[in-house]
């Protein structure tokens, strides 16, 4: 259930990475802003939930989905740049494989 | 596609771990969906950067399933960067080295051959015989171990007992040569002991955050996120970013001071003036625990001496080395304007580390040349910035300093470490806290971060340098080579007093022929060495035998004529030790596949290959009778063998370490709670090779200031590592401070380091003739003037070159460019380059281009945008693509007192590569 690793990989296969369609991708985040208004923004991101916060409200729990490593990536590196956000610090990256 | 339940069963699962990790309670709902009941976790330790982060391990069925950040961890508090949880993922590459590999033709070892699945045994004869072969032809100095911070603190430890003890070479070097060499000779120079007074705590009990030329927010992320959060919580904070271009860092940093290469020189003597001008001396801390000193500065770069293997192109950059010609910057710094232009031979290289104390009033007038009329047209990175604009920034930083109010923490790494005067700045950034008396309290720091997960545990602790012995002591001294074989339980003598190659000189002996056996163990230095082209080649000489032990294939590999495949981090039993004086234990969570086997296995079992026959008789060094050996040879000593019941034909195995201690020190044992330990399974012994070589070698610092725990402690419930001396149980947060140090005699402060603590007198010229001078409990406060770098941008090469990392990679790229989610981030080493540069050379985004020095040139593609804004006249490329190799192109110039290369500094120049590449 629970496995990070995706397939085997040499650096010489570029573009011959195993396939991972049909695989989820989840990753809990902890998100920092400036402002507790800066959290409408990220909770409108499709792919992205929210959690829980700290009493602030500049600490955000939040969980990435996508099927696949790279689209999990590319929403990370979307959160990490919204306006008011100043860290996005990965905590897990769990996937389900479908074997 | 996951079921509905299964979805939100993950995403429970990770929003549990997160909440756990930001500190926050957690929810009913997710407490049930994080207990993750088939996997078994343990404690372990990040294999990546220097910061030292926590991690729980997960395993299942003999696997690492799973990685997160440990929320008891006090370094990361549960939090990881993107490397850190791709712990798992770097063990299993399809490609991982299962079998040793030797070059074989119709079955016999031959250079010409091609890499050959071989036995173990196989492998370790022809080992064994190649060593024998060059050690006969050239002594203990004909043979060397390029080891690295990535060295567990026991493979680090037998690596330098077996080079040191056993063959009597001090040829042992660790990559963190190219790392942190100049942090620690500026911690020996300035405290007389190594490594920082302070700790992370201070990240929290500042208000001020500096970071010198450190782009924290990729090399260390976890810290640089207690950083930002300490100044999203306290207004009050403020956060500056010095550097030579615009990087992720800079996003957070409330004043960004984009400087000149080398300008580091010239910004501390500027603040160091202001200090005193604006009466800002912490007159009690400097009188009580300080002195002045000074040093000689033409001292040279550390080029090549021998300049026969140089091309003409490179012979030119030595050539401006051997005479230099004194700028007018340099003239002015060094308080005689009159000097410009003056040619200056370069001939105090041997004597680069000596130095004397000076005045207070001598000192003043050191520093006074450096106004900021002086140092702002020089130190300014950006041709763009209004000079006006750029000095006030200059004006804050002196603000900032100068406010005694204000606790300061100044971070720095390679762009300090890496620099041909990188002792220097190092000394010159203890100057600044030094005076302020902002060293040694809480909240008030500057600290050296590492880059290697045990450049400090490892590196420098153990001392795998070439002229170290564990726990600070040198080869060059007496009385430390007696007490390390009083521990050792070695004749007398044995040691040689000589220090061995340094990890640059060890790669050119190795071209000039006079190295020709290496054992290279947990480092890629065919790629991390600068001026690369001539390593590959000298590996290649028909009279050089390479041994690399590695994970993956790489360009050392590629190199090799005998290629060992190695355990990976939680296969084996280790410890690292971080930047903050952190000690961090873990057990073997898993097997390694195949024949892989740990580095202390393959030191230990390769030791049984050579008996003391072989190496404790009389044997020939040059420059031996210089130390006091008139017969111009190591001393025979096998006689005095007998006396600690050694047989003449013993092996170095049963003399250093199957010890009668060792093997009282019983495998299995209580601690590893059910985890297996190869090691001692391979060996087919009943002792544990891990736990003996730590308590072994803790034996060195217990009692002088380097105090670890014993071995079990760190398995103790609650315990994250702990950071040394820990005394009676208690680990300590702020050396030489009466309140925190036990090892402090006479408060509040005493800097009790022992190491060249006396000094004779003299002036910033150089010595005078009266006595040396006792300085016990004091720190040196260096005056270190602005030099020019040897290389700089002239018609033909017309930019400046920097290298460094990338987040998502780590070193060589060999573990992380194997984890997909990192390779996918950053696929290649890009060309980062200012807009305006690259039109004025036809280049657009994309473009492949070629970079070229005096040295040697590497394709690339040029990136003008993303994440890194050089300013015009500076590029900057990674160094981890193994497609990309920069380090062709790179300068072996160094601080010639650390030995550590300047990777951030040389003349390049950057042109269109016409047609593309196939692929583009």
């Amino acid at each position: 259930m629970i496995a990070v690793m995706a397939g085997a990989f040499r650096p010489a296969d570029n573009g011959r990475m195993a396939h991972d369609a049909d695989v989820l991708h989840v990753a809990g985040v902890l998100v920092r802003v400036t402002t507790p208004a800066r959290c409408a923004a990220l909770a409108a991101m499709p792919g992205v939930e929210i959690h829980a916060a700290d009493a602030g409200g500049q600490r955000v729990v939040v969980t990435l989905e996508s099927t696949s490593a790279d689209g999990l990536r590319q929403l990370h590196e979307s959160v990490a740049r919204l306006p008011g956000v100043v860290g996005a610090d990965l905590v897990c990256h769990l996937t389900d494989h479908a074997g | 596609m996951a079921e509905p339940s299964r979805r939100t069963f993950l995403k429970a699962a990770a929003a549990a771990a997160t909440t756990l990790a930001a500190g926050l309670p957690l929810p009913p709902a997710l407490v049930r969906a994080g207990a993750l009941a088939d996997v078994a976790w343990d404690r372990g330790v990040c294999r990546f950067c220097g910061t030292g982060c926590g991690i729980q391990i997960g395993t299942r069925d003999g696997r690492v399933v799973a990685v997160k950040g440990d929320p008891a961890a006090p370094v990361n508090r549960g939090l990881l960067c993107v490397k850190g949880y791709a712990n798992a993922q770097i063990l299993y590459g399809a490609d991982r080295l299962t079998t040793p590999l030797l070059r074989l033709v119709n079955g016999r070892y031959d250079k010409a051959g091609v890499l050959t699945p071989v036995s173990w045994d196989r492998a370790f004869d022809e080992m064994a015989r190649q060593w024998k072969r060059a050690h006969s032809r050239l002594g203990p100095t004909g043979v060397a171990v390029m080891g690295s911070g990535q060295y567990t603190i026991q493979e680090g430890y037998a690596a330098a007992k077996l080079v040191k003890a056993g063959w009597r070479s001090n040829n042992l070097e660790p990559n963190a040569r190219h790392c942190m060499a100049s942090a620690a000779s500026a911690f020996m120079q300035t405290f007389g002991i190594d490594e920082p007074a302070g700790t992370y705590d201070d990240i929290e009990l500042t208000d001020t955050v500096v970071s010198w030329g450190a782009n924290m927010a990729e090399m260390h992320p976890m810290l640089w996120a207690r950083v930002t959060a300490r100044r999203l919580a306290e207004p009050a904070v403020r956060i500056v970013h010095l550097t030579t271009f615009t990087t992720p860092t800079s996003a957070m940093a409330d004043l960004e001071i984009v400087i000149a290469p080398h300008a580091d020189l010239a910004i501390w003597n500027y603040l160091a003036r202001e200090v005193i001008a604006r009466d800002a001396v912490d007159r009690e801390f400097v009188d009580g625990h300080c002195v002045f000193a000074a040093g000689h500065t033409d001292i040279g770069y550390g080029q090549r001496r021998d300049e026969r293997a140089m091309t003409p192109a490179e012979a030119e950059t030595r050539a401006a080395e051997r005479v230099h010609t004194l700028t007018r910057e340099e003239a002015v710094a060094q308080g005689r304007p009159e000097a410009a232009g003056t040619a200056v031979v370069q001939h105090r290289a041997a004597q680069a580390a000596d130095h004397w104390q000076i005045t207070a009033d001598e000192f003043r007038a050191a520093v006074a040349p450096y106004t900021l009329d002086f140092v702002a047209p020089l130190a300014r990175g950006n041709p763009d910035e209004p000079l006006e604009q750029f000095a006030d920034k200059l004006r804050q930083l002196a603000d900032l300093y100068c406010t005694r109010s204000r606790r300061i923490v100044s971070f720095w790494t390679m762009g300090f470490n890496q620099s041909t005067r990188g002792t220097w700045v190092n000394e010159q950034a203890y100057m600044v806290h030094l005076l302020t008396g902002r060293y040694a309290r809480p909240g008030n720091s500057a600290f050296s971060l590492t880059g290697q997960p045990s450049a400090c545990g490892t590196a420098r602790e153990v001392g795998t340098f070439a002229h170290r012995l564990p726990a600070d002591m040198s080869v060059e001294s007496e009385a430390d080579r007696r007490r390390a074989e009083q521990i050792w339980r070695l004749p007398a003598g044995t040691i040689n007093p000589l220090p061995g190659r340094h990890l640059t000189d060890m790669m050119r002996d190795l071209e000039d022929g006079r190295i020709q056996w290496v054992w290279v163990q947990v480092t890629n230095p065919f790629q991390s060495t600068a001026n690369a082209s001539h390593w590959s080649e000298a590996a290649r000489r028909p009279d050089a035998f390479v041994v690399v032990s590695d994970v993956y294939p790489g360009v050392s590999t590629g190199l090799a004529d005998l290629v060992l495949p190695s355990a990976m981090i939680f296969e084996k039993w280790g410890a690292y030790g971080n930047s903050e004086r952190r000690t961090q234990l873990w057990r073997q969570q898993v097997a390694a596949p195949g024949d892989a086997r740990s580095d202390v296995w393959q030191i230990l079992e390769f030791s049984k290959r050579l008996t003391i026959r072989d190496t404790w008789g009389a044997q020939a060094v040059a420059g031996v009778a210089a130390t006091g050996e008139p017969t111009g040879h190591l001393p025979d000593v096998r006689s005095g063998a007998g006396a600690f019941g050694y047989r003449p034909d013993a092996t170095l195995y049963d003399v250093l370490f199957a010890t009668p201690a060792n093997r009282a020190v019983r495998w299995p044992d209580p601690v590893a709670a059910g985890h297996d330990n190869d090691t001692a399974r391979h060996l087919g012994v009943t002792w544990f090779p891990e736990k003996a070589l730590f308590e072994e070698y803790a034996a060195f610092g217990r009692g002088h200031g380097h105090d670890l725990a014993p071995f079990d402690d760190y398995f103790a419930d609650g315990v994250r590592g702990l950071r040394w001396p820990v005394v009676r149980g208690q680990e300590t947060l702020w050396r030489f401070n009466v309140q925190y140090d036990p090892y402090v005699t006479r408060g509040p402060i005493e800097f009790y380091g022992p190491a060249m603590k006396t000094l004779r007198p003299g002036d910033r010229r150089g010595p005078s003739d009266g006595a040396p001078q006792p300085i016990a409990g004091k720190a040196k406060i260096f005056f270190r003037p602005y030099a020019a770098p040897p290389e700089v941008p002239d018609a033909r090469f017309d930019l400046w070159l920097s290298t460094g990392r990338v987040l998502e990679h780590w070193h060589s790229g060999t573990m992380t460019r194997r984890v997909p989610e990192l390779h996918k981030a950053v696929p290649a080493a890009l060309l980062y380059m200012h807009p305006g540069d690259a039109a004025a050379r036809g280049l657009a985004r994309h473009d492949a281009a070629w970079i070229e020095s005096r040295r040697g040139r590497t394709l690339t593609r040029v990136e003008t945008e993303g994440r890194y804004a050089p300013p015009r006249g500076l590029v900057y490329v990674p160094w981890f693509d193994d497609r990309v190799l920069i380090n062709v192109v790179t300068l072996d110039a160094m601080c010639p007192i650390s030995r550590q290369t300047d990777f951030k500094k040389c003349a390049v120049r950057v042109v269109k590569a016409s047609p593309p590449p196939a692929g583009a």
